[in-house]
């Protein structure tokens, strides 16, 4: 059974707070759970809300369907009615409704609870009453949520939760019922002994910013320098809020241009370091992006991004980058652009970019967009490696120095060790300039070519060592996604009337020629969030295969698996 | 060791050898040196010093510094920059690492012009200085180094000129300090700047005494004469200081290795 729960209401009530708890009660009983949020790029006003997909069967995507409507305000309503099947609200605002409504005295509870704020949480309480959930799990949640604070004011919203669980339990009945998942749950169990019963620990519920956070500090990242710009803020804050427990320096800087500048002193020292930002941060990278390629320096650049150009739509999700991150800068020269899929992928694939930043010496770019940066879902706990096997640190080619020691030796594989400040007879200048094998600034045409194919040398060698994108089932029809589209195709196929196979790109660059070769014969169809379809133009540029088919959004919100699914049995 | 290019008469052959006397006379290891510089004449230094270079890109050399110096403060960092990296382009960095306070010695090379571009006016050229970007004269009132570094928190900040001897011992003062230092240095550039020749300089420069107060500081960096020492120094926590992180071992040495759980408890 899947329960699809939009809550609505105005921005700054802590409206995606109070719905996100929601979905950690969820959680906490068994379910799998997505949740999703938009909002306004303003902090007091607007409309903001949180939709949270629960069912007891993996759930990749939010969706367009609205089982239940909880509504905060008469916006809400007027917003999402029509796209809902029953609306729950305050007896106040249920006058406007059309079609099914619950309405519950919420504000008159709260207010003889002491505050028309717990009203948030008689709506949470009524929310579980509904799709029969007990308790149980909200009031753990609430306390942990407000340990920090009075008792009275634990206990308040104890009493809230229950008053709207009873309300609608005396008053409504309600089509969809979701029930915990039995404690010996096969599929929830993550831990090595296969017979015990499932636990709390073995579960998470994490967005893809916290999971690149994540990553990042499993793969023993020490640095990071970076400016705020949303969505990739909360990489930022993220790694400012464990960097006392990791031993991480964070420095929040003037500006992107020392964002990565720093990081690429950092890199040239010999620590992990990266940096966050979006589009408009990034464009101020551009020359930094340059430099870590020339002068060989490791550094990975994780980029969110928003629709543009300029500040674009701050708080949205689009794929509008792609080439942004493949071609910016001067000249040309390898960098590594990897876009992950999901929440799992931003942790294995965030490790893996800094083993390649090291052991090629390059930038390494973490594409996501707002939709996967902010949505969480529920996986298995990272520790527990199931999604993949743990990645092992590879800190690629370093040298202790030597007499005559030339920093870019010309190499079989066009990597040279390095050696790290502080060796000696290591002693070198890295230059932004054109150099030598020592390092040295060099016009010569001869050197001039060697030191070119020397760096993509290392592209070469690296794009072996990657393996195939994955294609999910068997078709004449494949439906091509990259980044975070791919839990709403995945989504779409399991509602689609029409059979397709899939493929997800999370390498863009390297880009995997040889396996798309393999396709030209299929009927492709390319899905991604941008006006032009990057991504077609670049299988065209990188195997003169033509993408007949593409569907195509750019109005600042991601695709939904309904939509997406009626688009595709269009064309297959 | 590569053998410098700049023109004759060039004042950064001089300073170039007060970096390598001052880093002599400290008894500096090479292998802990790290000469950091942007992009200009005066920032092809680190091809010349014996040590760890980075000559990074037009303007932005501080930030590489300071990520470098945070990655490992056992290092003795220089960074040194043109008066147009590090004044025009490079401003923004400039102030926020006077307050920021890093310990990292910054060598600019003010010749008050743009001297690897050919002779364009520069953040310092004086008010109506005929250059080939300004060939009616530059508009802008000049930027003061000194009261700029003052005003925005830098605890060391001294003048020199590349044609006096006593340049290497500021320098070698402003290694010692902890914390921001800075050590503007006065550059003849033959090529460029004739307005700003060694007669123009010893007519207009005067030896001053160190000051603790900052006010009495900034009048001396506005009078009339340029003044030529160590100007203004102060005690205050570097912020390398202040990140427990690195307080015993710097981030370079310590393990990769770490339990992630204790994160990811936060999401269960
Ligand atoms: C982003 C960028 N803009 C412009 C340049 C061209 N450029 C190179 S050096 C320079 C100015 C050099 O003047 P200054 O910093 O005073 O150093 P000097 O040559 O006088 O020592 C300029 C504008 C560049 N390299 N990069
Ligand atoms: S142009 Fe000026 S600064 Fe550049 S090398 Fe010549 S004299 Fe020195
Ligand atoms: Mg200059």
């Amino acid at each position: 059974m899947k329960f699809n729960w939009r809550i609505g209401g105005e921005a700054g009530k802590g409206i995606i707070n109070i719905g996100q708890i929601f979905a950690k009660a969820c959680l906490r009983d068994g379910l799998k759970v997505f949740s999703y949020a938009e909002y306004p790029s303003l902090i007091r006003g607007g409309h903001n809300y949180l939709n949270v997909s629960v069912s007891d069967e993996n759930v990749y995507s939010h969706s367009s369907n609205v089982d239940l409507l909880l509504a905060l305000d008469k916006e809400t309503i007027v917003k999402h009615n029509k796209s809902s099947s029953a609306v729950l609200c305050d007896v106040s605002l249920s006058k406007i409704v059309r079609g099914k409504c619950y309405a519950i005295p919420m504000q008159d509870i709260a207010k003889d609870l002491g505050n028309i704020l717990y009203q948030n949480i008689v709506a949470i309480g009524a929310t579980l009453g509904l799709v029969g959930l007990d308790l149980k799990q909200l009031n753990n949640l609430l306390r942990e949520t407000f340990a920090h604070k009075d008792k009275k004011i634990i206990n308040a919203n104890i009493k809230a939760a229950k008053a709207g669980w009873d309300f609608a339990k005396n008053n409504f009945k309600f089509d969809i019922k979701l029930s915990p998942m039995p404690s010996k749950s096969k599929d929830l169990r993550g831990h090595a002994e296969q017979s015990s019963a499932w636990k709390k620990e073995d579960r998470i519920f994490i967005s893809g910013n916290d999971a690149i956070v994540a990553g990042a500090i499993k793969a023993g990242c020490k640095f990071i320098s970076a400016y705020p710009m949303t969505p990739a803020t909360s990489i930022l804050t993220g790694m400012a809020k464990y960097s006392r427990d990791y031993n991480i320096i964070v420095k929040h800087t003037e500006d992107e241009i020392a964002s990565i500048n720093m990081a690429i002193g950092a890199g040239f020292t010999g620590v992990r370091s990266m940096t966050c930002t979006s589009g408009g941060g990034f464009a101020l990278m551009s020359e930094g992006l340059g430099l870590a390629a020339q002068t060989e320096t490791p550094v990975v650049i994780a980029v969110s991004q928003r629709p543009g150009p300029a500040t674009g739509l701050a708080t949205r999700s689009g794929q509008g980058d792609l080439q942004f991150a493949l071609y910016s800068s001067q000249d040309s020269f390898p960098r590594v652009v990897i876009a992950p899929g999901d929440v799992n992928e931003c942790f294995y694939l965030t490790q893996q970019a800094f083993n390649i930043a090291e052991k090629y010496q390059l930038p390494v770019v973490i594409l996501v967009d707002k939709f996967l940066s902010t949505a969480h879902s529920s996986v298995h706990n990272f520790s527990l490696n199931l999604f993949s096997k743990p990645i092992k640190i590879d800190r690629g080619k370093i040298s202790k120095g030597a007499k005559n020691y030339k920093r870019y030796l010309i190499t079989k594989d066009g990597i040279s060790p390095r050696t790290l400040p502080g060796t000696s007879k290591g002693e070198f200048v890295a230059s932004s300039y054109e150099h030598d094998e020592y390092g040295a600034e060099c016009e010569d045409k001869e050197n001039k070519i060697a030191m070119t194919d020397k760096r993509y040398q290392k592209f070469e060698v690296l794009a072996k060592e990657l393996s195939e994108p994955k294609l999910f089932g068997n078709s004449n029809n494949v439906v091509v996604s990259w980044g975070s589209t791919k839990g709403v195709v995945r989504e779409a196929r399991k509602i689609c009337k029409k059979d397709f196979a899939h493929i997800h790109l999370s390498f863009i660059s390297p880009f995997p020629i040889k396996f798309f070769n393999k396709l030209s014969k299929k009927n492709l169809i390319v899905v991604e969030g941008n006006k032009t379809s990057q991504l077609s133009q670049l299988i065209r540029k990188e195997t003169g295969i033509e993408v007949k088919h593409k569907i195509l959004k750019y109005d600042g919100r991601p695709f939904d698996p309904e939509n997406l699914a009626k688009e595709i049995s269009k064309l297959v | 060791m590569k053998i410098p290019t700049w023109c004759p008469g060039c004042g950064d052959y001089m300073i170039l050898a007060a970096i390598r006397k001052s880093l002599q006379e400290l008894k500096i290891p090479s292998k802990d040196v790290l000469i950091v510089s942007g992009i200009g004449c005066g920032s092809k230094m680190p091809h010349y010093v014996k040590a760890y270079g980075f000559e990074g890109i037009h303007g932005r050399a501080l930030p590489v510094a300071t990520g470098a110096k945070l990655a490992n403060n056992k290092l003795h960092i220089i960074v040194v920059a043109g008066d147009g990296d590090a004044y025009g382009i490079g401003g923004n960095h400039f102030l926020h690492s006077c307050r920021r306070n890093i310990n990292l010695t910054y060598i600019t090379q003010d010749n008050s012009v743009y001297g690897l571009t050919r002779g364009q006016t520069s953040p310092t050229s004086p008010q109506g200085m005929k250059t080939n970007s300004t060939p009616f004269g530059a508009l802008e009132q000049p930027v003061n180094p000194l009261t700029l570094a003052i005003t925005q928190g830098a605890t060391f900040v001294s003048q020199g000129a590349s044609y006096n001897l006593k340049l290497a011992d500021t320098i070698k003062q402003a290694i010692k300090h902890k914390g921001f230092s800075l050590v503007n240095v006065l550059q003849l550039c033959p090529s460029f700047n004739k307005h700003n020749d060694i007669q123009w300089f010893n007519k207009n420069t005067k030896q001053i005494k160190t000051q603790k107060n900052k006010y009495k500081a900034i009048e001396i960096a506005e009078s009339s004469k340029l003044p030529l020492g160590v100007l203004y120094q102060i005690k205050r926590k570097t912020y390398d200081e202040q990140e427990p992180q690195i307080s015993k071992t710097p981030l370079v040495k310590q393990s990769l290795k770490v339990n992630i759980n204790k994160m990811l408890n936060d999401f269960i």
